[in-house]
């Protein structure tokens, strides 16, 4: 190649960099950062809150001398439409940066529009690049929009602290599974064709959605979470309690640690003692039997006492043993639940039916047409296997010692 | 001139073997082949002397002292020197005092020759005396240094070497310090070079040759290599490339360099240089051939791949596990002075969901209200930097802290403060400097902040696609350099595991057996003996 030639195609290649170059560029302060979103129903019409950050309120109200929160951390605001991405891009009319999706931690679902289906919401998130299939999803009875509007007290940016609290709860207490898009979806498409989405909702009476709401030690309401929703296919079918859902979560093993509170006796109705249950997993094995099924529910367990009111000596390996057999009678009870609310709802939200697909897929094949119906013919088997590893730093109650004199 | 001319004329025509073996059994090539020259000294000393002044234009720092035995009239002898090239001690005490003795007792009744002859032999009390018969010879020897003595009524001179005169003493090193290690540094006498690598390779195959470079500056440059363990092909191309160069000064060893490096385009070093002789010893053991410049303090050392760019002498100082740490830490911050702006700009403007949230807010507020796009910010930023690397380095001394206080406080916290600029692309631009004087060479660091802007451009219009099509451009470009025929990227590309006890980790001396067989004669490679490591007596370990 002759230096002339070389040069010219040196000069096209840089020609390139500046005429394609920085189509999809956008500047940081070009950018909306939306932490959540919510999605509700009304008129016929999709309406999309988004919770917008505002970064410089942020950082003022994070560091030392900003003076406080003086301005609020967020924005939030709706648009409407006929499809959900119609509804985003109406945004523009009124926003004046490009709405970023990629940060956003939630997505709020109302139950109405949860009653109209979720597949187009799941469609949107699946084909879309820049919305997170890793987004936690909640349902709120009422209107979405509100959760959204709620200041929270710890966390600066509130659809961040409902991920975070949701997270925490799924870990510490796992009554309520922390639901992300693709779990969701992975739920709805299974044999069991249902799915379970944790309830947010506020607590209190007026909304904190000001500055001065803010500044008090304590707030007029706040963010919760409350039941767990059940989904038909992606349609929500109804509530399950929160008692109901931990049943849920032993079947479903989902449990990573949780709470359970007994009485140390038997027959004895008052409740004196609290266990932790460190590590517990659960074995569903479909049995044919006849006609139906007998589903074997094997939950396996460990843990260390929390409290106990009990005047007995925890050092008798016997008295230990009794009381392993009253959690596990505690959460047998809690499956019982969990299973009745399930029959009642002729839902499979306990997920037999991927149970029964995986051992018997021929059966299952035969099954299928009228699976909802012959939810209900199953018996349950439920076994639970606790184990008691510590009785934490004093083996006596402390009520033995008052007793004693 | 006539006589310049033919000083020029001589060295273009050095391609002919016969003279350059010639050169070599004479140890300076610009002599040997006057031999057949027309010019000839005279007989008469002061015919010799005005030809020699005339040549030098009666320059004044040129000195002449005759001696005779009784007044002008019968000048038997002649010192024709210049003044401050020669050490005057030298001369008056070894050429002047003993020859005056001789005239007082031998001068009478002995013919011309048998005078030549005795004072040759006897009177001269120097190294190195040459014998001369033509007056670009003698020429060329006092632009060396040398003494050169005419006697009346012979037609041959006498060169005595007492160059000399003011030299800087060996010093620290200025630019490649080290914490443990020799404090020794070359200096810009070729023979102090040439005595400090001497004395760390006590070895007769330790070899070097002399030569001359450069038309005006008649520079002396030597090749220092290890006979049998630098490979042979390697000198025989150093010593081709070398005689080939055909410039009218040498002034520094970068001339040399950039007359014979393999490849003239690139930012990359392809010949290493040092100013630590333990450094140039280490490359000669190794099987380089150090190249030594008169006039500078800075050793050329060739063949060198890339990762010796990243091996400072200090390695093989310290303990190897540090060595080993130290040596890691050189490579990320040579990746974070090429890349570290151009992925800050292309992760703000073109991948924001790569960042954890609570950073992007963090970066969001900062850019609120600044003017420019990111990558205008990130390039002025550290056009800035560069200017004031550039004032630091050329500035006088004393105002050096001024030029401090106004690039940290006025342009990088006054801008920040204004709103200029984010704090962020200071923090960024600030650590790639940093990093960037990690390299221990310093051309090494030279291209990587080159190539820094290439790939700040390329991140801020294309994203970390361009990026990455930057750097796979790079390494393309960096696996098709050679230096003296060694792959620049070996021992990666071509893989040779040897060399890997040396290159991203360095192993114990007793681990490191054999000698890099990329660079060095594979006959000889073998640099320790086995079982090495130490251990308490009576146990036998192997590794």
């Amino acid at each position: 190649m002759r230096a002339g030639q070389r040069f010219a195609s040196l000069l096209l290649l840089m020609a390139c960099f500046g005429a394609t170059g920085c189509w999809d560029r956008t500047e940081l302060n070009e950018l909306a950062i939306t932490s959540a979103t919510a999605i509700d129903w009304e008129d016929g019409k999709w309406s999309v809150s988004y919770q917008v950050v505002i970064p410089s309120a942020i950082s003022k109200a994070m560091s030392v001398t900003g003076g406080g929160a003086s301005k609020l951390p967020i924005i939030v605001y709706s648009t409407q439409g006929k499809t959900i991405r119609e509804a985003v891009g109406r945004s523009t009319l009124e926003s004046p940066r490009h709405l970023f999706f990629s940060h956003t931690r939630v997505v709020v679902i109302s139950d109405v529009a949860a009653r109209q289906g979720l597949s187009p919401l799941l469609d949107v998130y699946f084909r879309n690049p820049d919305s997170r299939e890793t987004v936690s999803v909640l349902i709120a009875k009422g209107n979405a929009r509100k959760i959204l509007e709620q200041l929270m007290q710890i966390q600066i940016i509130p659809g961040d602290g409902i991920e975070e609290t949701l997270r925490k709860e799924s870990e510490e207490f796992s009554a309520l599974p922390n639901i992300r898009i693709y779990d969701l979806a992975l739920s709805i498409v299974s044999p069991s064709k249902s799915a379970i989405v944790p309830e947010i909702l506020i607590s209190g009476k007026e909304e904190v959605s000001s500055a001065d709401a803010l500044s008090k030690t304590s707030l007029s309401s706040k963010l919760r979470l409350g039941r767990l929703a059940v989904l038909n296919g992606d349609r929500m079918a109804g509530w399950m309690s929160r008692e109901e859902a931990l049943g849920v979560a032993f079947i479903r093993n989902r449990i990573k640690t949780t709470t359970i509170p007994f009485s140390c006796e038997k027959n004895k109705p008052k409740i004196d003692s609290a266990f932790k249950l460190a590590k517990s997993s659960t074995r569903l094995t479909p049995k044919k039997d006849g006609d139906g099924f007998t589903m074997k529910i094997e939950v396996e367990g460990e843990g260390q006492l929390l409290e106990t009111d009990c005047t007995r000596d925890l050092n008798e390996p016997s008295v230990a043993r009794q009381l392993e057999d009253q959690l596990e009678g505690e959460i047998k009870e809690m499956i019982e639940t969990a299973w009745q609310a399930a029959r009642k709802m002729n839902i499979d939200v306990v997920g037999f039916a991927d149970a029964i697909h995986q051992k018997y897929p021929k059966e299952w094949k035969r099954m299928k047409k009228d699976w909802p119906a012959s939810l209900a013919k199953i018996q349950i088997e439920p076994s639970v296997q606790v184990t008691i590893k510590r009785m934490g730093l004093t083996n006596q109650s402390f009520r033995t010692l008052t007793e004693k004199d | 001139m006539k006589l310049w001319n033919a000083l020029f004329r001589r060295r273009r025509g050095q391609g002919n073997s016969q003279q350059r073996k010639a050169a070599k059994q004479d140890g300076r090539s610009g002599k040997a082949a006057s031999r057949e020259s027309e010019d000839a000294l005279s007989e008469d000393i002061d015919e010799n002397l005005r030809t020699i002044v005339t040549e030098l234009g009666g320059s004044d720092d040129l000195t002449i002292r005759k001696i005779g035995v009784d007044g002008a009239s019968s000048i038997v002898a002649a010192f024709i020197y210049i003044d401050n090239l020669v050490d005057s001690g030298t001369v008056n005490q070894m050429l002047l005092h003993p020859l005056m003795s001789e005239i007082g007792e031998s001068k009478s009744g002995k013919s011309p020759e048998e005078w030549y002859r005795r004072v040759r032999d006897r009177a001269l009390a120097v190294g190195r005396v040459h014998e001369m018969r033509s007056p670009e010879e003698a020429l060329a020897c006092i632009l060396e240094g040398h003494t050169i003595v005419f006697l009346q009524g012979s037609a041959a001179a006498l060169a005595a070497d007492t160059s000399g005169g003011d030299r800087r003493a060996v010093e620290e090193p200025g630019s490649q310090t080290v914490i443990r290690g020799p404090k020794e540094s070359f200096t810009e006498s070729i023979k102090t070079n040439l005595s400090l690598l001497r004395r760390r390779i006590k070895s007769p195959r330790l070899r070097v040759e002399r030569k001359t470079l450069g038309r005006l500056t008649q520079t002396q440059i030597a090749l220092v290599y290890l006979h049998g363990i630098a490979k042979a092909s390697i000198v025989e191309e150093v010593r081709r490339r070398i005689d080939r160069i055909d410039t009218d000064s040498v002034l520094e060893s970068a001339y040399v360099e950039e007359f014979i490096q393999d490849a003239p385009i690139t930012p990359f070093p392809t010949i290493e240089n040092t100013e630590r002789p333990d450094a140039a010893a280490a490359g000669i053991l190794e099987g380089q051939i150090a190249i030594i410049v008169d006039g500078t303090p800075f050793a050329l050392l060739a063949p060198v791949t890339f990762v010796r760019f990243f091996q400072s002498s200090e390695d093989f100082y310290q303990r190897y596990d540090i060595a080993t740490f130290l040596r890691l830490i050189r490579y990320v911050a040579f990746f974070v002075s090429m890349l570290l702006p151009a992925m800050f700009i292309a992760i703000t403007t073109f991948h924001q969901e790569m960042l954890p949230t609570p950073l992007l807010i963090s970066l969001a507020a900062q850019r609120e209200g600044v003017p420019f796009p990111a990558i205008v910010e990130a390039l002025l930023m550290e056009i800035t930097f560069e200017v004031l690397r550039e004032a630091g380095v050329r500035m006088p001394k004393v105002i050096g802290p001024a030029i401090s206080i106004v690039g940290a406080l006025v342009l990088g916290q006054s801008a920040v403060q204004a709103g200029l600029i984010s704090a962020a692309i200071v923090i960024v631009v600030s650590f790639t400097a940093i990093a960037s004087f990690v390299i221990p060479a310093i051309n090494m660091s030279i291209a990587a902040r080159l190539i820094r802007f290439v790939m700040m451009i390329l991140g801020g219009t294309l994203g970390l696609f361009g990026i990455m099509s930057g750097l796979m451009v790079l390494l393309i470009h960096l696996a098709s350099l050679r230096s003296f025929g060694v792959p620049y990227l070996a021992p990666l590309t071509p893989f040779v595991w040897t060399n890997w006890k040396d290159t991203f980790v360095r192993m114990p001396h007793w681990v490191m057996k054999k000698r890099p067989p990329t660079i060095a004669d594979g006959s000889n490679l073998i640099r320790q003996g086995d079982d090495q490591m130490p251990k308490p007596p009576g146990r036998k370990t192997k590794l």
